[in-house]
Formats: structure tokens, C-alpha cells, sequence
């Protein structure tokens, strides 16, 4: 089948970084080569996109003002004011200013 | 040959059974041949391997083939090129007469598409040439076929194993295709900038040599469509022909056809008739799911355009389909459910024409099983699982519908209506199972179908944008009229719904009317009052979170206040209720306190009701207590609440001395549980009690700031003192004793005056009693930095207790740097974390600090350096050291100091002497950590402290960082052995000067810091990027 492209901004998450610096000591002691590594964040890519969207059953609801909203390359952002976030919990939290990025789950010219 | 000798045995021990459990020595086979298959007899090999008898040696030199042709790929000029497609053709056909296994005629198939794609290869249209080579029985040249006819002469000429392998070519092609993506590989090859490779592909790139095949392709497709539905033909070649025909649409949608060829302009229809050809397969059993799945797919993406004749049969076969198995009355399968995923697939395909002429068919019809959908058997997304993927259809379309009509366009009605037909049958699917079939489900089960019911909420909040109060008066009467005939699942369902509607109604009184048939009157309380453990514990929870939630509507309805705290009340005393209903308590008293301050002896009473029974939890009676201190807070006069206060707080210092004799009697699990219960109500209380937005008004007193501390209220202040010293002193502390503890200080920081508002010397010697190293040491300092901040207008009233609370970390710090063995991590980030946050403020504090560290041994021979110094050097040692977080908050410390620009003189004058003893030592540690000792995710901190140091204090910066460059010795072994220094000086000095050419720029400097990292790295590229 073809190969679908995933976004890499989950390596930019706690667990990406944790897992790229664990990548970068296994190079560094010479365990691993830089093309497995890559092979394994793109792995990475594809698994973090598939398990946000199969099993996270997490709900939440936030209020605020909308503030300023853009939509440039497929990529809208938000920045809200006065966020009030209601968890499944129903614990609430508050925050000043949130910035939202969206990008479209599916890429560009993507099936 | 001995290559192929070797590679011939390699293969027969690679698919060796014995060798099957020997993973290494698989792996060692496996790098051994591939080292073969990409050497100079790599062709030979290929060749060798195809023509032996065994499957898995041809599989072998069919793959020997694709490896070949992809290392070798560049070098391949276009005569070479035509002649190994020559061979690989020839084989190609051999095999396929030969009745070749399909694994090897695939494999072998990919391989024609490596070549295929490779820039020189002279070929263009591929299918064509295959099936011409096929049909002749050997290779036949491009010029040779150009006359041929495809459709009416080659094809039929082929046996279905021939067709059947071409369809395997087609695939793979468009496949290999979509994956390049033809833009890309263009741009490649143009990069690369071989100027024969440019000369041979004679300006046409691959991507237009792929579009010379998308008719063909199609005509393939049909052919062999057509064929499978006159059942000429065995039905797996029409699976291989839809297939082949999906992928070959996403390549047309990527790579338009050439405009100044000779290719008939009819490639649109031919995908029109394919795709009835398709719609058809979907009657035929065989392939019924090959069919239902491409086409599910294709219109998901929006690959194709359906005429309406392609609509029309689509729509009956679907009827016809799905009302078959609706009148089998067969359990739910994979196959119905498929049927509904194309259903679903073509509503949101057709989108607003489905509900043009909704009375005739065949959208009536359509629109009857989206709806009677929700009339299915079994609960959704557990044993129902069409309903889920339906209703998200009728989601979407109510969330786009203002956006593709106007309200006053007629097909706007008319799709109204049906959203809210949606309503009827989706209320019997949000039904909540009784406990004995719940008890059957497994908790995924449960979260699947809470899921689920919160999805149906969204849909109702979805249309409550066109249904308005109406929608709200459909859940109320079915709630009143449930309520009287006692069917508490329906009047749950009913309440659920109204819980979430809450959002749309509850601020802006639009339902009042509605929300008064239930709440008003006292039917709902005396059923929920006198029939106790009558009432489904389900059907209690749901009201008493509909309460909570409504909390505006009863703020403007304070009469019925009493009743339905009464139902709340009552509720605390069901498990599963407990926890809604002191929620609800909380949220009510908070928002009607005004209203509820005549009561506060009646919620006492409860409260002493409440507090021994079991549902009494960490989890329950804080929110019981914030909420009635609330309304003690409501109070106008403060000599009004003490007495409540008192009242509440005797009976938790009653408790912490049980806590503690539990303690002495070494229970601790039960001491420490019932400690942080006491301590949590007591936080709660302060929470409580704080002030509201409400401004002091002209008339009103200003509060009396010694009421409390030396007042009438010393004695409730006394008291939460007690009860902490209880509690914390002597007393086996946990992690969540110390948070509630921490919360009960915090309570007062943001208040003026109040029982909570302490002297500053009990939060400095609440955090001196901590030892080093204990756990919760973040929330600790975090309070102590709430401390200083809530004192930070006018910071001088608590200098002492700032003094304090620095010496304090300050020895801590000394300790882990003389010792370090209790060198902690946690301590050492809340530390720095906590001087970091200090800055701002209290930063005359801090560099006032030049005293030696006092000695608590008193021996005058043993002086300690400088408080100021102990604690700058303990930042850089923290920065040095591999741990992330000391790192992060050391590095923001040094960035805030480095950036600190102080309003008086002498500070200035300090600052600037730290900075001078300090820099050196700064940009040495920064500049090891960045020479590929620090962790990658350290980069941008680190990097931020240097691009500070570089902009804010360059005179000072420039000579210490270029001799912490120097410092670097680190070695590498060159291609000839030889030992060369890691970094030359001109990459080090050209590394310093591009640092100060960017000026502190963030991502420049970043991105300098991070290529300097990965050469120290000895890394000649960023995988990570």
C-alpha cells in the first residue's frame, strides 16, 4: 500500500524529546545507526497520530473569548482569552490566554 | 558464478526450517546476501536465482532485481536500461505462461516498476508494453505496440493469469507513484543535476510518463470489470481491477494528463464507467466487500464523480442491500456494518442533494434507514456499532448547515426537520443499561457507550441552534412525565440530556418555563426525599448533576433552593452519588450564598449528619465544607462567622488529635488519611472563604484587618493553627498532607484580611521544618514563592522572612554541594525555581545577601562562603550536571539575571559584579554542555542563556566564551586512523562570531547551537529534522 506522511510536531511533546535524546545516546554509544533512529521517530510519527485518534477517549470543554484567529497553510490558530477548561472530571481550569494550532489530520493531497 | 553459488546456498539456508528459530543467524544470512544483491554481480545474481526451480530462490532474484536496480539506479544510462527491461520482461512473461506463483510474478512486478521509475528508462507507456510483451510471448518494443489496439485487440487476448499479473504492474505502478509523489521525485533528480540523465529523459519526467498510463490503466480496469460482471471471469481479478482502479484515481487526481499528447481526452469517462461497473459488484456475494469497501473508500476522499445514473443505481442497491438484512433479522456483522459505512460514505457524498425531493425516492428511502437506524437492536458502540458512525453523519451535518444555507432557503426546513427526527430514535439509544446488563460489560465497554452518550449530547447541542426551547421541551415533559409514572431510566436519559443542554439555556433563563415543571413544586422532592433507596442510584446521580449544573436557573429561582439541597443532602449518603452531590452542593452555595446565609445552621446540622457516615471522603467533604463557607463568607459581619467557623473547625482539630493518637499508635495509613481529610476540609474552608469578584462599595466598612489575628477571630485562627501543628509537627507526613497544608497558606495570600491570613512567620517556619530530599519539596517552595509574590508590592514589610526563606535554600544548597551523595534533583530544580521567580522583586534582597552562610555548629574555624555566592555557584553546578529539570530551571534563572536591569544603583553595581566573578565560569559550563554533553531536548534553554549573556552583557561575554572554546580538546580518529582535534580553531572562532552576528536571535542562535552540538556529536547530518 501507499505510504502516508505524518506530521512530526509530537516530537516537539515530553515524550518525543525524551525519546530523540534516549535516540541520540544509543547513537552517541555507537548501539544504533542515525537511519534507525529515523526510521523510528517516523515510526513514532505514525503510532502518536494513530493513538490520539483511536484511544483517547479524554473529553473536555473550555469557554473563552476568542481573540485573534488565522487560517494560513491549512493550519489554523486561535488565541483565546480567559480560557475556562471543564475536564471529564469536572475539574476546572483556568488560563489567561491559550493559542490553539490545528492542523488538518489528514495532509495535503493525502487519501 | 561464485557469487551466485554463494547466493544460491544463502537462499536455500535462509528458508531453511532449522534455521527458522535462529534469529542471528538469519540476520547474518540476510546481511550477507544483501551485501551480494548490491554488489557488482548483483545482475548476474538476480538473473541466476530467477531461472532455479525453487519459489523462494525466484522470489529471491525477482527482489535481487528491485534491490539492483534501486542501488544501482543512477548509474543506469538508457541503452542499459532498455536492455535489463528487455530481460526483465522476458522473464516477466516466462514466468507468468509458466503459471508462476503470485508472490513471485508480484515481486518480479515491482521490479519492472523500480526500472520504470529510474529517470533513463525509455518507457512510457508501460501497461501497454506489458500486456503486448504478454500477449506476444515475449518482449515487444514501444514502437512495435504503438498501432496496436489495447482495449479491443491486446486485452482479450489475454489469459486471466496473464491479466491478472498486469493488474499486479498497474497497482504496483500507480502505487510506487502515489508514494514518490511526482513532484518531488522530479525535483530530485533536477537537483542532483546529471546532465546525461537530463539528456536522456528527453524533458519528460516521470511523473508525465505515469500519466501516458492512466488510460490504460482504466481500460484494464473496465475490461476486466466488465468481464467479472458477465462472470467470464473468477472474481478475484475484479477485487485486483477495484483495487487498481482506486489507486490509479488518487495518480490521475496528482498528475494531470499531458494536454500535448496524443491521449484520447476520455479518461474522466472511463472512471465514470468503472465506477458503475463497481456499484454493480456490489449484488454479486463474491464481491460484495471488495466492492462496498473501494467504493467506501473513493468517496470518503472524494476521489470520484458519480453521475446521476451512478447515483441513482447506488441508492437502490444500497436500499436493497441494508433492507435485506434488516428483514433477516440476523445478529449485527461485519458485512452490514460495511454496508452502513458505504451508506453513511454516500450521504456525506450526496450532502445537501440528499435531502433535495426527501419525499421521493430514492432519497426517501435513504433518509428512512439513516433514521430507523437508531431503531436497531442492542446498545451503541457496544453491541450496536452502526448507530455511532450514523449519528456522526447527522452531527456534521447540523454543525455545517448554517454555513452552506441560508435560514430562510426552503431546503433549509426541510433538513431541519429531519435533524430533529433524529431526536425521537436517538433518545432510546442513550437509555442507560440496568445495572444486571451493565454488570455483563467490561469497563471498555462502559467508557465505549459513555462516550457515545456524550456524542448524542453534542448532537443536541448541536441542533439546539435551529430547535431552540422547543428541544428543551421535549426532554422536560419526557423528564415530568417519567417522574410520575416512576420509569427511572427514561427520566435519566431525559435528565442526561437537559444536564448537557445546561450549556445552551442555564445563563440566559431562555428555558425557565421548561426547567420550572421540574424543579418547581415539591413532587421532585418529596420522590427523591421519601423514596430513598427506591430510586435507581443512576437515575440520583444524573439529577443531582442536572442540579449542579443549572446553577444560574436556581440562582434566579432562590425558593427552590431548600428542596433541591435537601435532594443533595440526601444524595451524599449513596456512594455512587456522593461525589455529584457535594459537587453540586459546592457549586449551588457558591453561587446562591446571598441567598442562602438564614440556612448556614440547617447546613450545620447536615454537615454533623454527614461526617461520620462513610460516604464521608477526602472526595466528598471538602467540597460539602467549601460550599458552606461560602455562605459563611456571604455573612455581612465578620462577628457573624466566627461562631460557624468555630463550630466547623473544633470538630476537624477533634479529628487531627484522633489523626495523631493514630499516629503514636503507629496506625499510620489510617493516621495519614485522616490527617490530609482534616487538612483538605480545612483548605477547602479557606477556598471558601475567599473573596469573590464582589467590589467593597462605598457604603459598605472596610473589613477590620486585626479582626481575626487579634480580634474577636482569634480563636478560629487559633484553631486551623492547631490543627496544622497537629498535623505536620512530629506527625508522618505525606506528600498530600504537605499539598493540603500548602493550600491552607496559600488561602490566605490572596486575602486582605480573614482567619486564613497568617503571620509571615508562619509560612517561613512552616518551610524551614522540612528536611531535605522529602518529597513534595516542589509544592513547598512553590508556596514560598506565593508567599513572597503575594507580598510583592510592597515586599520591605517581610524582608526578614525573605532573608530567611533564601538562607534557608541556601543551605540546602550547601549541603548537596559539600555532600554530594544528597544531591536531590527535585530539591535542587524547586530551589532555583524559587529564586528564578524571586528575581523580579526581591532581587535587593538576594544581592544583599554578601554574609557568609551562618555555621549551625557555631565553630568559628569553619566559615562558610557568602549566602549570594553558595547560591549563584549551586545554579552552575546544577547546570553542569545531566539531570533535565535543574538544568531548565537553572538555565532560566540565568537567563532572568542575565536580563535583570535594576531600579537602584547599588543593586546595578552588585548585579554587575556577580555577573564579572560569575561569567567565566557560566560560559565554561554552558559551552561544555553544548559541545555535545547535554541532552538534545537541553538545547533550547541552554541556548537561551547564551544568546542573553551574548546580547544583554557582550563586552563581558565575548572573552570568557572564546576561552571556554578553547577549553575543547575533545579528539577523533580521521579516515586514517590519525587522532585530529574535534574542532580546528577557525570552526570555533567562525562558531563564536556567527553566535554574535545573530544578536540573540532565538531561532538563528538555535539553529547554530544545534549544528555545533551535532558536529560535537561527530553527527555529519540532524536525523531528527
Amino acid at each position: 500500500m501507499a505510504t502516508q506522511s505524518y506530521y512530526e510536531l509530537y516530537r516537539g511533546s515530553s515524550l518525543g524529546l525524551s525519546l530523540t535524546d534516549t535516540l541520540d545516546d544509543l547513537i552517541n554509544e555507537g548501539r544504533i545507526e542515525p537511519q534507525l533512529a529515523m526510521k523510528i521517530l517516523s515510526t513514532f510519527d505514525r503510532v502518536v497520530t494513530e493513538v490520539l485518534a483511536d484511544k483517547v477517549r479524554a473529553r473536555l470543554t473550555f469557554k473563552g473569548h476568542l481573540d485573534t484567529y488565522r487560517f494560513c497553510d491549512d493550519v489554523w490558530t486561535f488565541l483565546i482569552k480567559d480560557v475556562t477548561f471543564k475536564l471529564d472530571n469536572q475539574q476546572a481550569v483556568q488560563a489567561d490566554k491559550v493559542k490553539i494550532v490545528s492542523c488538518n489530520s489528514k495532509r495535503p493531497g493525502e487519501v | 558464478m561464485e557469487s551466485a553459488k554463494e547466493a544460491h546456498l544463502l537462499v536455500t539456508e535462509l528458508y531453511d526450517p532449522a534455521n527458522q528459530r535462529n534469529p542471528s543467524k538469519v540476520n547474518e544470512i540476510q546481511a550477507r546476501l544483501q551485501q551480494l544483491q548490491k554488489g557488482e554481480h548483483g545482475w548476474m545474481i538476480a538473473d541466476v536465482l530467477l531461472r532455479e526451480p525453487s519459489t523462494h530462490h525466484r522470489f529471491i532474484g525477482a527482489l535481487t532485481f528491485t534491490v539492483k536496480i534501486n542501488v544501482s539506479g543512477k548509474e543506469i544510462k538508457e541503452d542499459a536500461a532498455l536492455e535489463a527491461m528487455q530481460h526483465l520482461v522476458n522473464h516477466f512473461v516466462a514466468l507468468v505462461t509458466e503459471g508462476e506463483q503470485a508472490m513471485v510474478i508480484r515481486k518480479l512486478a515491482s521490479s519492472l516498476v523500480a526500472l520504470f521509475m529510474q529517470p533513463a528508462t525509455p518507457w512510457k507507456r508501460a501497461v501497454l508494453q506489458l500486456a503486448a510483451s504478454l500477449a506476444n510471448g515475449g518482449y515487444m518494443s514501444e514502437d512495435g505496440c504503438r498501432a496496436l489496439d489495447f482495449q479491443n485487440t491486446v486485452i482479450p487476448a489475454l489469459s486471466q493469469k496473464q491479466v491478472m499479473a498486469l493488474l499486479f504492474f498497474s497497482n504496483h505502478l500507480a502505487e510506487e507513484t502515489m508514494r514518490l509523489g511526482g513532484d518531488k521525485y522530479d525535483q530530485d533528480v533536477v537537483a542532483e543535476g546529471d546532465p546525461d540523465i537530463m539528456h536522456d529523459r528527453r524533458g519528460m519526467s516521470v511523473s508525465v510518463r505515469v500519466a501516458h498510463n492512466i488510460r490504460d490503466a482504466f481500460l484494464l480496469s473496465q475490461y476486466v470489470l466488465r468481464q467479472v460482471s458477465q462472470q467470464a471471469t473468477v472474481p478475484e481479478l475484479g477485487t485486483e481491477a477495484m483495487n487498481s482502479w482506486k489507486t490509479w484515481l488518487v495518480v490521475h487526481g496528482n498528475h494531470p494528463l499531458p494536454t500535448t499528447e496524443d491521449i484520447p481526452d476520455d479518461v474522466s469517462h472511463l472512471k465514470t464507467l468503472c465506477a458503475h461497473d463497481i456499484i454493480e459488484a456490489v449484488r454479486v456475494p463474491d464481491l460484495r466487500d471488495s466492492a462496498v469497501s473501494v467504493l467506501t473508500s473513493v468517496m470518503e476522499s472524494r476521489l470520484v464523480s458519480l453521475d446521476s445514473k451512478a447515483k441513482t443505481r447506488l441508492s437502490q442497491i444500497l436500499i436493497k442491500a441494508i433492507s435485506a438484512r434488516e428483514m433477516s433479522d440476523e445478529e449485527e456483522d461485519g458485512d452490514h456494518l460495511t454496508l452502513i459505512d458505504l451508506l453513511v460514505a454516500f450521504a456525506y457524498y450526496l450532502d445537501l442533494d440528499l435531502f433535495r425531493e426527501h419525499l421521493s425516492p430514492p432519497n426517501s428511502q435513504l433518509l428512512e434507514i439513516l433514521h430507523n437506524v437508531f431503531k436497531s437492536s442492542g446498545y451503541a458502540a457496544t453491541e450496536d456499532m452502526a448507530t455511532p458512525r450514523v449519528l456522526e453523519f447527522w452531527n456534521e451535518t447540523a454543525e455545517y448547515l448554517p454555513d452552506k444555507l441560508e435560514s430562510d432557503d426552503p431546503l433549509f426546513a426541510v433538513v431541519k426537520d429531519q435533524l430533529a427526527a433524529v431526536v425521537l430514535g436517538l433518545f432510546n439509544k442513550l437509555l442507560y443499561p440496568d445495572p444486571e446488563h451493565l454488570r455483563g460489560w467490561t469497563d471498555e465497554e462502559r467508557s465505549e457507550f459513555n462516550v457515545f452518550r456524550f456524542e448524542g449530547c453534542d448532537y443536541l447541542l448541536s441542533i439546539y441552534q435551529f430547535l431552540g426551547v422547543d428541544l428543551i421541551r421535549v426532554f422536560q415533559e419526557s423528564a415530568t412525565s417519567n417522574l410520575s409514572n416512576q420509569d427511572w431510566r427514561s427520566f435519566e436519559t431525559a435528565m442526561f440530556c437537559l444536564t448537557y443542554l445546561s450549556e445552551a439555556v442555564d445563563e440566559n433563563g431562555h428555558a425557565d418555563e421548561c426547567l420550572d415543571a421540574i424543579f418547581g413544586g415539591n413532587t421532585l422532592t418529596q420522590i427523591f426525599t421519601n423514596a430513598g433507596a427506591a430510586i435507581p442510584l443512576k437515575a440520583r446521580q444524573t439529577l443531582v448533576d442536572a442540579i449542579g449544573k443549572y446553577e444560574s436557573y436556581f440562582k434566579r429561582h432562590t425558593p427552590l433552593l431548600p428542596g433541591v439541597l435537601t435532594i443533595l443532602f440526601e444524595s451524599l449518603n449513596f456512594e455512587p452519588c456522593a461525589q455529584t452531590a457535594s459537587r453540586s452542593i459546592q457549586t449551588l452555595a457558591r453561587s446562591c450564598s446571598q441567598a442562602l446565609i438564614g440556612d448556614i445552621p440547617v447546613f450545620l446540622d447536615q454537615l454533623d449528619q454527614f461526617r461520620v457516615k462513610p460516604t464521608a471522603t477526602v472526595n466528598t467533604m471538602p467540597r460539602v465544607l467549601q460550599g458552606i463557607a461560602a455562605i459563611i463568607y456571604a455573612l455581612p459581619q465578620d462577628q457573624d462567622k466566627v461562631q460557624p467557623l468555630e463550630r466547623i473547625l473544633r470538630l476537624l482539630v477533634q479529628e487531627a488529635h484522633t489523626a495523631r493518637e493514630e499516629g503514636n499508635a503507629s496506625a499510620y495509613e489510617s493516621a495519614r488519611a485522616r490527617g490530609d481529610l482534616v487538612l483538605s476540609c480545612i483548605a477547602s474552608v479557606g477556598k471558601g472563604l475567599q473573596s469573590t469578584e464582589i467590589e467593597l462599595t462605598d457604603d459598605e466598612v472596610p473589613e477590620d484587618e486585626s479582626f481575626w489575628s487579634s480580634g474577636p477571630g482569634t480563636e478560629v485562627q487559633r484553631l486551623i493553627m492547631e490543627a496544622m501543628r497537629l498535623l505536620i509537627v512530629d506527625f508522618p507526613v505525606d506528600i498530600s498532607i504537605i499539598e493540603a497544608a500548602c493550600e491552607i497558606l496559600r488561602a490566605g495570600y490572596t486575602e486582605k484580611s480573614g482567619p486564613f491570613v497568617f503571620p509571615p512567620s508562619m509560612t517561613v517556619d512552616f518551610i524551614k521544618s522540612f528536611p531535605l530530599g522529602i518529597s513534595g519539596t516542589d509544592i513547598i517552595m512553590a508556596t514560598a514563592s506565593s508567599f513572597l509574590a503575594s507580598y510583592g508590592s510592597h515586599s520591605l514589610q517581610i524582608r526578614d522572612e525573605a532573608v530567611a526563606l533564601i538562607s534557608h535554600v541556601a543551605q540546602l544548597f550547601y549541603t548537596m554541594l559539600e555532600t554530594p551523595d544528597l544531591y536531590d534533583p527535585e530539591t535542587a530544580n524547586a530551589g532555583i525555581d524559587f529564586l528564578e521567580r524571586l528575581l523580579p522583586r526581591y532581587h535587593p534582597v538576594l544581592f544583599s545577601l554578601t554574609s557568609p552562610l551562618p555555621s549551625p555548629s557555631e565553630d568559628p574555624g569553619s566559615q562558610r562562603p557568602p549566602i549570594l555566592a553558595v547560591l549563584v555557584n549551586f545554579t552552575l553546578h546544577a547546570l553542569s550536571r545531566p539531570e533535565p529539570l535543574p538544568i531548565r530551571s537553572a538555565s532560566t534563572f540565568w537567563a532572568n539575571l542575565l536580563a535583570l536591569r535594576p531600579s537602584a544603583s547599588e543593586d546595578t553595581v552588585v548585579l554587575q559584579q556577580v555577573l564579572e566573578q560569575f561569567m567565566p565560569s557560566l560560559c565554561h559550563t554552558l559551552i561544555q554542555q553544548i559541545a555535545g554533553r547535554c541532552a538534545r531536548s537541553d538545547l533550547v534553554s541552554l541556548t537561551d542563556v547564551l544568546r542573553r549573556g551574548i546580547f544583554k552583557h557582550m563586552t563581558i561575554a565575548r572573552p570568557s566564551l572564546t576561552a571556554a572554546l578553547d577549553a575543547i580538546d575533545a579528539h577523533v580518529v580521521d579516515a586514517n586512523g590519525q587522532q585530529v582535534p574535534l574542532l580546528e580553531p577557525k570552526e570555533k572562532s567562525r562558531f563564536l562570531e556567527s553566535l554574535f552576528v545573530a544578536r540573540g536571535a532565538r531561532q538563528q542562535s538555535l539553529d547554530l547551537v544545534r549544528t555545533f552540538w551535532l558536529k560535537c556529536r561527530g553527527l555529519s547530518y540532524d536525523y531528527a529534522r
